[in-house]
């Protein structure tokens, strides 16, 4: 769906976007990650059309970049960061304007219209001005203005930024959804790391380049390692222990933290231990472990 | 037909608020009123010492007026409708716009027409004031045919105007800039056309600046058309010098050295300007899609 070659941004002497290549497929749930700064806004709007690259080439739904930007924003609708809609407008008004935008008939925007309208439960308030609407129903009409042409690409950069969990959660039933019920390939942005965790497959920039790729799972795999903190009735003996059988732990005050290469070795190790212990959890390495590290790792 | 779509949300945006249409005509009474107050007295003053103040002579100098009021309406209006895009631009509203396949060039048009059809409108409105402030003044309707050489001239110039608003809106991304934008522009627009001070006893080199000033031809016209039926009455009977002066005194016909400019050269002006202007916006345009 989306093919990125050597993809190179300058701003004058500034690389924003230093020859990254990636690739997204159809029906996938893309996530984008990246601190501020590192290039992802910038990604994003040469993908949409909005800023030319420098060098590089780029594919979205089999149309060449730059050459068929038209086609190209037939296929794809973008969520941004804030609401862009008239506050004056009603929510009918407003997803009907920009559905007039595109290359649709009359009879087709009548039929996308009531799509979204069922889609996103908009019946209620499809006649209410947008600026009378909450945050959560503003998203919802966000999301159905940039569905009005059915695109086969979404594009959404922080949707949930500075929404209330409620709604961060439903625009996330959303999103999945579309995936499954319309076969939306989605692209997306952002800075909570557990939304990042469902996504099909993740790319990670740093300064220009895309520093990390793959599933969750690779990625934890690589980046990230479980670990189990031990708690023993005796922190005298419990060291000993843990010395005698060679393993490598870093003491946290009362608790030892012990690196596990598989989740399954810590019932072995509890077993063993079990005279000594008075606790015991297994932590699962997380998606903001994996960006943590990614980022440390660069720093050092 | 997307520019149409986009035509149509500006002006829907642009009568919803309805506190900013009627401060934007509020402006335009203010400154009948300041008129009729202030400035008046001292061109009625002025023809005193010539003749005896007839109705024919109030109507003269109150057309003058109106002549200048619709010239700068026409300006002021289309400015105020231009804040759209500014605003657009500031919540990057243009950027929700543009993920659908239409142009710049479409989208910068749309803002010029609908700042046009509010121009319109409005210059309308004001006109129909103006004449019910003339009937009330003692005159009579204005003729059918002047009417409709009215509402033409009000088209041209509100074109005009617009495309000369838009370039400078197209280099303006806040809407703080843009009020002081309006703030200058409304101050200096005035005198600029001439319409507070006649042209003939400003100082040579400033006469010059109002006469090159292409937005001051259609305010030459409005003159033209309005007071020429009653310039002739208020004139009958002295010698022919002494209308030719106030012609020239007044800004009714202007004059560079020994060229006055007719009417349709005055046109030709306007229509030419219009397409620069509007040529410049979309090149400025082009020029910030980097």
């Amino acid at each position: 769906m989306i093919e990125v070659k050597n993809l190179v941004k300058h701003y004058g002497k500034v690389q924003a976007v230093n020859d990254i290549s990636f690739h997204v497929r159809e029906g996938e749930l893309f996530a984008f990650l990246g601190t501020n700064g590192a290039g992802k806004s910038t990604t994003i709007e040469i993908l949409c059309t909005f800023l030319k690259k420098t060098s590089g080439t780029v594919k979205i739904a089999g149309h060449t970049l730059e050459k068929d930007n038209a086609a190209i924003r037939d296929n794809i609708g973008i969520v941004f960061q804030s609401s862009l809609l008239d506050e004056r407008l009603t929510v009918y008004e407003n997803i009907i304007t920009r559905g007039k935008l595109y290359t649709l008939t009359n009879q087709q925007l009548t039929e996308n219209y009531e799509f979204v309208k069922r889609f996103l439960s908009l019946a209620e308030i499809e006649k209410r001005p947008y600026k009378k609407l909450s945050g959560g129903q503003k998203r919802r009409v966000d999301i159905a203005r940039a569905l009005i042409h059915k695109p086969r690409l979404l594009f959404l950069d922080e949707p949930t930024t500075g929404l209330d969990p409620q709604t961060r959660a439903f625009v996330w039933s959303i999103v999945r959804r579309l995936q499954k019920e319309e076969g939306i390939t989605v692209f997306f942005t952002t800075h909570y790391m557990e939304e990042a965790a469902v996504a099909d497959r993740i790319a990670i920039m740093r300064k220009g380049k895309i520093v990390a790729e793959g599933t969750v799972q690779e990625l934890k795999a690589q980046y990230t390692s479980d670990y189990m903190l031990l708690y023993f009735k005796n922190t005298t003996q419990g060291e000993q222990w843990l010395t005698a059988q060679g393993y490598d732990f870093t003491r946290l005050g009362e608790t030892y933290r012990l690196p596990l290469n598989h989740t399954l070795e810590a019932t072995a190790i509890a077993l063993a231990a079990e005279a000594y212990l008075h606790s015991y959890e297994v932590i699962k390495g997380t998606m903001e472990d994996v960006f943590l590290h990614i980022n440390e790792e660069a720093i050092t | 037909m997307t520019w149409l779509a986009l035509v149509e949300r500006h002006n829907k945006i642009f009568r919803r608020d309805k506190l900013s249409m009627f401060f934007s005509l509020l402006s335009v009474l203010i400154m009948l009123a300041l008129y009729v107050l202030f400035l008046q007295k001292t061109q009625l003053d002025s023809f005193e010492q010539q003749m005896t103040i007839t109705t024919d002579v109030r109507l003269l100098v109150s057309e003058w007026m109106i002549a200048g009021l619709l010239s700068i309406s026409a300006i002021t209006t289309t400015l105020g409708a231009l804040g759209i895009a500014v605003r657009d631009m500031e919540f990057k509203v243009k950027a929700d716009f543009l993920t659908a396949p239409i142009s710049r060039t479409v989208l910068q048009l749309s803002y010029v027409i609908n700042a046009s059809i509010v121009g319109v409108f409005m210059s309308l409105i004001i006109l129909i004031i103006a004449e019910i402030y003339l009937y009330i003044q003692g005159g009579l309707l204005l003729p059918f045919v002047v009417n409709l050489q009215l509402i033409g001239l009000i088209i041209l110039s509100v074109f005009v105007a617009s495309a000369f608003n838009v370039m400078f809106v197209a280099f303006i991304d806040s809407l703080n800039a843009f009020s002081a934008l309006s703030t200058v522009l409304g101050t200096v627009i005035g005198f600029i056309c001439g319409i507070y001070i006649p042209i003939g006893v400003l100082p040579e080199a400033v006469q010059k600046v109002i006469i090159l000033f292409p937005l001051s031809h259609s305010t030459v016209l409005f003159r033209d058309v309005l007071m020429s039926q009653t310039i002739d009455k208020v004139f009958h009977g002295l010698p022919k010098e002494v209308q030719t002066n106030y012609e020239s005194m007044f800004g009714m016909v202007y004059q560079l050295g020994e060229y006055s400019f007719t009417p349709l050269v005055s046109i030709v002006i306007l229509v030419l300007c219009g397409i620069v202007f509007t040529s410049i916006a979309i090149v400025i345009m082009r020029m910030k899609n980097r």
